[in-house]
């Protein structure tokens, strides 16, 4: 069975790479990292990933635009996304799995473990 | 009776004149009578005497004709009414003029004549009613010297010894008569009476003129009197004499002039005082010192409508709100005092029971003796001004709350920047730390137990510190209300929702109790929906095994128009001890600490609550559990 793949795109290189071992680590996912929001359509074009983590707050170009344009892309519009943010308030982790009803994505509150990763992986790739 | 002062001076002149004149003329003519009386008795003497005299011989020889003729010379003489020649037993030897009538004597009377010495004269009336002198002398047989010539005729009655012998022969009687003197005496009397009568008669009139020439100008002065009693002031007197009475006119005129000109100062200022009192917008009220109302101005009848007889002679109390007066008491003591109660804010009541807001005043008037005559009472009206000062008011609290609700956006936006920054910040250093801290737990496998204890730690840690930066996201995402009308209870509903998941995990049973007919409130959703979240899930943690939350809503209508929504949010968990009820609103204070709790839920519940102007409590239920209420003004 291929290994499923997953693309993040966040500007904090550190966290990103983090993730890539902890993910990669399980053996079942191949991991790539985008830094610049700006590069994220290209590499997501290129790489064809199962999954994209996607970081809202980035300093050239924000998450919510470069899900705008993945939306949009042919290929990639059917990649389930699923938003980092750190900027998520007590009321909005309450809620149930980090969906809010109405929006499109669901959203991951930052920090978080790796088990709440392979969770949501788990559940949006199934 | 009333008799006027020259009616009265007419009849004592008149009087006086008739008294003196009576007096003189009773002293005159008596004189008058006395000497008539006198006259006529010496001419009778006389004539009886010659006739005595003349007559001797002819008694001596008893010649009848002889006597006749002597006795008709005599009876020709003015006043003689008869004349008789007796002889010594009283027989008539001649005589003229008995037969008249007038000659009737008593025998008493003859006895006397014929008993005379010298002479005799008596008196009588005859039957006819004439007053008669009866006159008898002797008639003496002259031998010697008789002196009967040289006696006093006024004694003519006495008898007088005669000195010589002589012997009486016979008696000469004459009947002098009164009448022509009487007549005479009548004459004098008459004219006298005449005289008298035209000197009261001009006397009458020159005591008219005179007493006129006084009187007219005083009825002048009376007339004048009366008129300037009557009210008329305009009126002069005509007196212009030059003397005493002349300069009483002037100075009756001069005294109505005077008093015209000070009355018609006074009466001008009177008017004046009126007007001011009359034209006066405020309520003018004077009170006797009794308190009794005792006049009012338009004004006040205006203001209360009563009409003014309702008011005049009523309590003052009528006018004032139930009654109460705001000088009774201290107030009054001071009142009187100072005299005066100045720009008191109270209340008067209307015939309608109206009440109206005035500023009223109230001062003393006093005599110079110091004792009150009476109380004045102004009072305005200030029902525009006091609705004006609770508009200003409203206005002010108003723009005090829009100033605060400013001030504290200000500073929510501030710590709001601040905080979400910090909040970025630090949450990617710990996403970092918590990968980290995963893998190593993957990778270190040990025995070593610490290890794992410590990384657990770690991964706690960020946990909490990830827990205070997301209490400060939400403090800071405060910074801007977006108001709009809303049913609370929608709002309410979609907290549950989003709450379920917890309150199922937690075996928590719901409870509404909502009222349907909630009137809409301005509110932030997402604020009011949020403070809703944070007292569910203080509710959840407070119930984590299981129990009941009720939620209740209803509209309270208080005594003004105000209607306010009203929520009960009861849990059924183990309540708030009493000594940290005052602490739950602060931030940061938490007895949920080791389980995540930061101590910011009821500070952003607090926030957003006031930043509604709306009213937050809690409080332990009797029956266990706490109780939060909610109250918004609709
Ligand atoms: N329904 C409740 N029952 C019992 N205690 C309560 C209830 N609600 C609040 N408290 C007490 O009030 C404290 C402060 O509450 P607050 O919501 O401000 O903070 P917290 O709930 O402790 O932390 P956080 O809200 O950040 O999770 C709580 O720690 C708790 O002790
Ligand atoms: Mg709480």
């Amino acid at each position: 069975m291929a290994k499923r793949k997953i693309l993040i795109i966040d500007d904090e290189e550190v966290f990103a790479q983090m993730v890539k071992l902890n993910l990669e680590d399980t053996g079942q996912y191949q991991v790539r990292v985008e830094t610049k929001g700006s590069q994220a359509l290209a590499t997501a074009q290129e790489f064809g990933p199962d999954l994209i983590f996607l970081d809202v707050i980035m300093p050239d170009v924000d998450g919510g635009e470069v899900a705008y344009w993945i939306e949009r892309d042919e290929k990639l519009k059917s990649v389930p996304i699923v938003f980092l943010t750190a900027v998520v308030r007590k009321q909005e982790e309450t809620i149930q799995d980090g969906i809010i009803a109405g929006h499109p994505h669901p959203f991951i509150a930052k920090p978080v473990g790796v088990k709440e990763l392979l969770d949501c992986i788990n559940r949006c790739i199934e | 009776m009333r008799i006027s002062l020259r009616v009265k001076w007419v009849i004592y002149i008149a009087i006086l004149i008739v008294l003196s004149a009576s007096a003189l003329s009773f002293y005159f003519i008596g004189k008058l009578k006395t000497s008539e009386k006198a006259h006529l008795v010496r001419q009778g003497l006389n004539l009886t005497s010659n006739l005595a005299y003349n007559s001797e011989y002819g008694v001596l020889i008893a010649n009848e004709e002889m006597l006749s003729k002597l006795i008709q010379g005599v009876t020709r003489e003015k006043d003689v009414v008869y004349c008789v020649i007796q002889d010594l037993q009283g027989r008539i030897l001649s005589s003229d003029g008995v037969n008249q009538g007038h000659f009737v004597f008593t025998e008493d009377f003859n006895k006397k004549a014929l008993d005379v010495k010298t002479s005799l004269v008596q008196f009588y009336y005859s039957p006819k009613g004439v007053g008669i002198y009866d006159i008898a002398v002797p008639i003496i047989s002259e031998t010697k010297e008789s002196y009967a010539d040289e006696l006093e005729f006024f004694a003519a009655d006495q008898q007088f010894p005669l000195k010589t012998e002589s012997s009486k022969i016979g008696v000469a009687r004459v009947g002098i008569s009164i009448a022509s003197a009487n007549k005479r005496i009548y004459m004098v009397q008459r004219t006298a009476l005449i005289a008298t009568s035209i000197v009261i008669v001009i006397a009458v009139f020159i005591t008219y003129f005179m007493v006129g020439a006084i009187v007219t100008p005083i009825q002048r002065l009376v007339k004048g009197t009366k008129t300037l009693a009557m009210g008329n002031l305009d009126y002069r007197t005509s007196i212009q004499t030059n003397d005493e009475i002349g300069d009483l006119g002037k100075a009756f005129n001069k005294m109505t002039k005077d008093l015209k000109a000070s009355r018609d100062e006074l009466v001008k200022a009177k008017d004046y005082a009126n007007n001011i009192i009359e034209s006066m917008l405020d309520s003018v009220i004077i009170v006797s010192p009794e308190g009794r109302i005792v006049r009012v101005n338009p004004a006040t009848v205006d203001l209360l409508g009563y009409r003014e007889i309702e008011l005049i002679g009523k309590g003052l109390a009528i006018i004032f709100l139930d009654g109460k007066m705001p000088f009774e008491g201290k107030r009054l003591k001071a009142l009187i005092k100072e005299g005066k109660l100045g720009n008191y804010e109270t209340y008067y009541q209307a015939k309608n029971g109206k009440k109206i807001p005035v500023l009223f005043s109230g001062s003393v008037m006093k005599d110079i003796y110091g004792s009150v005559i009476c109380i004045v009472c102004t009072a305005r009206d200030i029902t525009d001004r006091k609705k004006t000062e609770e508009t200003l008011q409203k206005a002010y609290t108003e723009l005090k709350e829009t100033q605060d609700q400013l001030i504290q956006a200000e500073k929510m936006e501030v710590v709001g920047s601040l905080a979400s920054g910090v909040a970025h910040e630090v949450k990617n250093p710990l996403s970092i730390i918590l990968q980290c801290v995963d893998y190593l737990l993957e990778k270190v496998k040990t025995d070593d137990k610490n290890i794992a204890m410590t990384l657990g730690h770690i991964k706690d840690s960020v946990k909490r510190a990830d827990n205070v930066a997301k209490g400060l996201l939400d403090f800071s995402s405060l910074s801007k209300l977006n108001v709009e009308e809303y049913n609370l209870n929608a709002i309410a509903e979609r907290a549950l929702f989003l709450m379920k998941h917890q309150f199922d995990r937690h075996h928590i049973a719901i409870e509404r109790q909502l009222d349907n007919d909630l009137p809409l409130v301005k509110v932030d959703r997402n604020r009011i929906e949020q403070a809703f979240i944070n007292i569910f899930m203080n509710a959840a943690s407070a119930m984590h095994a299981g129990g009941k939350l009720t939620i209740a809503s209803y509209v309270s209508k208080s005594d003004n128009e105000d209607k306010t929504v009203i929520f009960h949010i009861e849990d059924t968990g183990p309540g708030i001890p009493e000594e940290t009820l005052g602490k739950i609103f602060d931030p940061f204070f938490t007895t949920r600490r080791e389980f995540g709790g930061t101590g910011l839920g009821l500070s952003v519940v607090m926030n957003i609550i006031e930043r509604h102007n709306a009213k937050i409590s809690v409080y332990n239920r009797q029956e266990g559990g706490v109780r939060v209420s909610l109250i918004f003004k609709a």
